[in-house]
């Protein structure tokens, strides 16, 4: 085959492109050095998991066989997947009404509804389940204090959905608000001109250009709820078994390994398909490019009543987002939650003195792992948006997939195959920075992506063109012109790492601690005034943070960026 | 230092249909010498830009070669060769003033910071930006930044410019004093261009060489005047400005001329071939080589529309029932015709130029 001329011809564009990168060394080696970096800290772990979990005596799928005779274990599958299901109705549904009322809708507050929607994003994931518990548990301020119901059902999925949408909906908010302004209000407009009904024009405009962001949207939530491992483990008790939280129970209670890793690997599965649909499939069928200039929103879009209607939803997910989070202030400040509400610091100072050494190695991580990640991430995006060599899409592939895999099958994967030399990590703080850099490595990528697109190529080729090899025109001609997109990628990234859990809990060692697993514990001792306390003094660090790394970007490198979830 | 193209060919994917393949540029052969101009003239799409690109190293090509002297240059990446392009969109650095612009190619080249500052002085002033290497290129106004995009072009002394139609986003007015400001700078530093353009009036003001392109080939190269003057092919004719082509019949010939039936009149033109008695020809006719009103007419057209604007005055003819176009200068001298009008038309042997029809 090899010989025909047609195959001659196919073969020498991949012939010249080696023989380019061979003419730039310092390109081909930093190609093979990303991936043998994703090989080793997102392939290898995998491989490891997957491995453990048919490495048995007998068939190969004998440990899932055994596994899932057990009803409890189908239960937590089924479980995992309506949770996945319900919470992305839920959150998008949520996200969309806020979304489309803010973007088409004149009403007053539009500032406070962005900033309910960052509350949860820059805290900890799990934050929402230990409002519940203070508003509905056993000592519950709704249950206890007002109706003096001791055993309120909160445990199990009512509690978990709602904690799930209280998480989740800002997500779905923020992706959705960028759908519904890139829209051009024009469309609108002009079918309100052809005698459109104000009803039509939502049902055959702006719902059907919207319909793949929603979709986006619901397999994104879907992927974080099957992922997320905090909430589950708080609320959802031995009634409601979930697989992140089966996967953890089975290594870390009864020293199952092999059946951890089937079910992390049974969690994967939907996840993947998930991530896979969402690239590859919705976001083709995009119609908007997110990128687009926001356009002024027409305020025509709906009547007074329904203004009302919409006015008085957003303001009721704003109390209950702010009364959620309230609890946990109140909380933190009180002697007894559900007997004693009288002011003490008493909780802050038992926070400090037990986790003080955790707060700096939380700060030691974040801080180390957000840049490595976000120049990583830049430099892929580099590489794949503007150079071409085999392989391209397989790297961009495989650093995006860290965003589609579960944290738990991250964890047992890193404490798979990093406990041996070569790769002897466990209990350091390498594996804890490591698991960071590569799981928010797409955080960096994705906006390096966008931040690319917009920059004319013909800027880059005009650098080469004058004598710069990729190395220099990366240097002083992309990277300068796409830090602001850099830093606010960084930010984003840096909350992700102080409020991650679920692959970290799997990581942490008596040296390395971090901060959301000693709240997770405080939780699970039943300390929830310490565990109040811990978590407002997480998102003071990360609000301080914020404002500091703004502040020092500007004076270093005159950049000015958004701050962007 | 000369370029030359051998068989270069450039197919791309198509992006309609995965299998099939657009042939951007199709084995064309082109030598071009030390210090000339030559531009490379043809509609949208006909493979100039890629051509372009492959001498500087942006595209590689499918088959063939480029050669910079007698070096082989196709193997090498674009910051490896001796070659600046001045882009369409100029391609700026929007976060550099105009001076670390200009002078970015020779930082790259570890020259001293004195050195630099000095040199892009100079160039700044060769281009006419003297004083503004300080301003950012956002406080420049259009043809400011074209000067500066052809500042950083040749500040690093290379071997070949390259011009993407460089021009083009520029109005009416700056681009004629533009192209004669590039035309100033190239032969005053004596290096050797490639400029690509779709504009025949700009190929035509700044060449050594016209290279016209159609479908990814050559249809011909040569000095401006050949090319207008003396098109090989009715594409080429039609391209470079408005042309008749006249329908007419070989009655005889002699060596270097020929006689052509033309309206029922025979004439005697010159042409170096030979063509066969009883073959058919077209005789390209510029509308501005049309006599109106002679007494030697060679027929008689009817004015079926006139078009007056200002310093000439178009006439379109019926003649024999083909329409001819008539372009006519000093129209207060020659009188204006009205539609309906008889007139004798005539147009001088030694204008006209055969191509096969
Ligand atoms: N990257 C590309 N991929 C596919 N087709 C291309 C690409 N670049 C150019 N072409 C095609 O090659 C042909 C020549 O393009 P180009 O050289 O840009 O023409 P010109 O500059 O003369 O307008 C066109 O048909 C164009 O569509
Ligand atoms: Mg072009």
């Amino acid at each position: 085959m090899l010989s025909t001329p047609a195959a001659g011809r196919r073969l020498r564009p991949v012939m010249q492109d080696l023989g380019r990168l061979l003419r730039e060394p310092w390109l081909l080696i930093s190609i093979l050095l990303i991936f043998a970096m994703l090989g080793i800290f997102i392939i290898l772990p995998l491989i490891k998991v997957v491995d453990m979990s048919v490495a048995s005596d007998g068939s190969p799928f004998e440990i899932y066989t055994n596994l899932f005779k057990s009803w409890y274990m189908r239960r937590a599958f089924t479980n995992s997947l309506l949770m996945g299901a319900l919470s992305a109705l839920t959150s998008v549904v949520v996200g969309f009404i806020l979304a489309y009322t803010v973007t088409r809708v004149n009403i007053p507050f539009k500032r406070l509804i962005d900033m309910i929607a960052i509350i949860p994003i820059i805290s900890p994931p799990f934050v929402s389940s230990l409002s519940i518990l203070l508003l509905f548990g056993n000592n519950g301020l709704i249950t206890y204090n007002l109706f003096g119901i001791r055993n309120f059902p909160i445990y199990g999925i009512r509690g978990l959905l709602l904690a799930q949408t209280v998480t989740f909906f800002p997500v779905a908010y923020l992706s959705l608000k960028g759908v519904l302004e890139a829209i051009n209000p024009a469309l609108e407009d002009a079918a309100f001109d052809l005698g459109a009904s104000r009803w039509t024009v939502f049902r055959k405009i702006t719902l059907p250009l919207a319909v793949p962001g929603i979709a986006s949207a619901m397999l994104v939530v879907f992927i974080e709820s099957l992922a997320d491992f905090g909430n589950p483990l708080v609320l959802a008790g031995s009634a409601f078994p979930t697989l992140a939280v089966q996967a953890y129970l089975q290594i870390t209670g009864m020293y199952d390994l092999p059946g951890g890793a089937a079910l992390a690997v049974t969690l994967l599965i939907p996840s993947i398909t998930a991530f896979v649909l969402q690239k590859y499939w919705v976001s083709r069928k995009s119609y908007v490019t997110v990128s687009g200039k926001p356009t002024r929103s027409t305020v025509k879009a709906v009547g007074p009543v329904m203004r009302w209607v919409l006015f008085g939803f957003a303001m009721a997910i704003c109390v209950i987002v702010l009364g959620f989070y309230g609890v946990i202030v109140v909380g933190a400040f009180s002697k007894a939650w559900g007997f004693d509400y009288g002011f003490t610091l008493r909780n802050f100072t038992y926070v400090l003195d037990v986790g003080f050494e955790t707060i700096l190695d939380t700060l030691t991580v974040a801080v180390t792992s957000t840049p490595i990640s976000g120049l990583i991430g830049m430099f892929i995006a580099f590489l794949v948006v503007r150079k071409r060599f085999l392989g391209r899409s397989a790297m961009e592939f495989t650093s995006m997939l860290s965003f589609a895999l579960p944290g738990t099958v991250i964890g047992i994967g890193y404490i798979l195959a990093f406990n041996q030399r070569p790769f002897l990590l466990t209990g350091t703080l390498t594996i804890l920075v490591a698991n960071f850099v590569f799981r928010y490595v797409p955080v960096g990528i994705q906006n390096g992506i966008a931040a690319l697109h917009q920059i004319d190529p013909g800027i880059e080729e005009a650098a080469t063109n004058l004598g710069a090899n990729s190395q220099t025109v990366f240097r002083r001609i992309t990277l300068p012109l796409i830090s602001p997109a850099f830093f606010s990628g960084l930010v984003f990234a840096f909350v992700r790492a102080m409020t991650a859990i679920s692959a970290a809990i799997f990581l942490v060692s008596a040296d390395w601690n971090l901060m959301t697993v000693q709240i997770l514990n405080q939780v699970g001792s039943g300390r929830l005034g310490a565990a109040a306390a811990f978590s407002l003094l997480l998102v003071g660090i990360i609000v301080v943070a914020i404002i500091v790394i703004r502040l020092i970007v500007d004076r270093l490198f005159g950049v000015r960026f958004e701050t962007r979830f | 230092m000369g370029v030359t193209l051998k068989n270069l060919r450039k197919e791309f994917d198509s992006p309609d249909d995965r299998q099939a393949k657009v042939i951007a540029v199709d084995s064309i052969n082109l030598e071009i010498k030390e210090g000339e101009l030559v531009t490379l003239l043809g509609p949208s799409g006909c493979g100039k830009t890629t051509t372009l690109r492959m001498i500087a190293g942006f595209e590689i090509p499918t088959a063939g070669q480029v050669f910079l002297g007698d070096k082989d240059i196709t193997n090498l990446t674009p910051d490896q060769r001796d070659t600046s392009m001045v882009f369409q969109n100029y391609a700026i650095f929007p976060h550099m003033t105009v001076a670390d612009n200009v002078g970015f190619g020779l930082s790259l080249r570890k020259i001293p910071k004195a050195e630099i500052a000095q040199r892009v002085d100079s160039i700044l002033e060769l281009v006419g930006l003297a004083g503004l290497g300080k301003r950012m290129p956002d406080q420049l106004s259009g043809g400011q930044q074209q000067r500066v995009a052809l500042a950083r072009a040749i500040i690093t002394e290379p071997k070949v410019l390259l011009f993407d139609e460089p021009l083009s986003n520029l109005d009416a007015k700056l681009r004629e004093q533009m192209r004669l400001e590039i035309r100033r700078i190239q032969q005053h530093l004596g290096i050797t261009a490639v400029y690509v353009t779709h504009d025949q009036g700009e190929a035509m003001a700044i060449s050594d060489r016209i290279v016209v392109m159609n479908k990814g080939r050559i249809e011909q190269m040569g000095t401006p005047w050949e090319i207008y003057n003396r098109p090989r092919t009715s594409f080429v004719a039609d391209f470079i400005g408005q042309v008749n082509f006249v329908e007419a019949e070989v009655v005889g010939s002699a060596p270097g001329k020929l006689d052509v039936k033309v309206w029922g009149k025979v004439i005697t033109i010159d042409h170096e071939e030979n063509l066969p008695v009883g073959s058919l020809v077209s005789l390209v006719l510029r509308p501005e080589a049309v006599h109106l009103g002679e007494a030697q007419a060679y027929a008689t057209g009817v004015v079926n529309r006139v078009v007056y604007l200002g310093s000439v005055v178009e006439y379109d003819l019926i003649v024999q029932e083909t329409n001819l176009h008539a372009v006519v200068s000093s129209p207060i001298e020659k009188g204006i015709r009205s539609v309906g009008d008889e007139v004798g038309v005539y147009f001088a042997p030694q204008v006209v130029h055969v191509i096969p029809a």
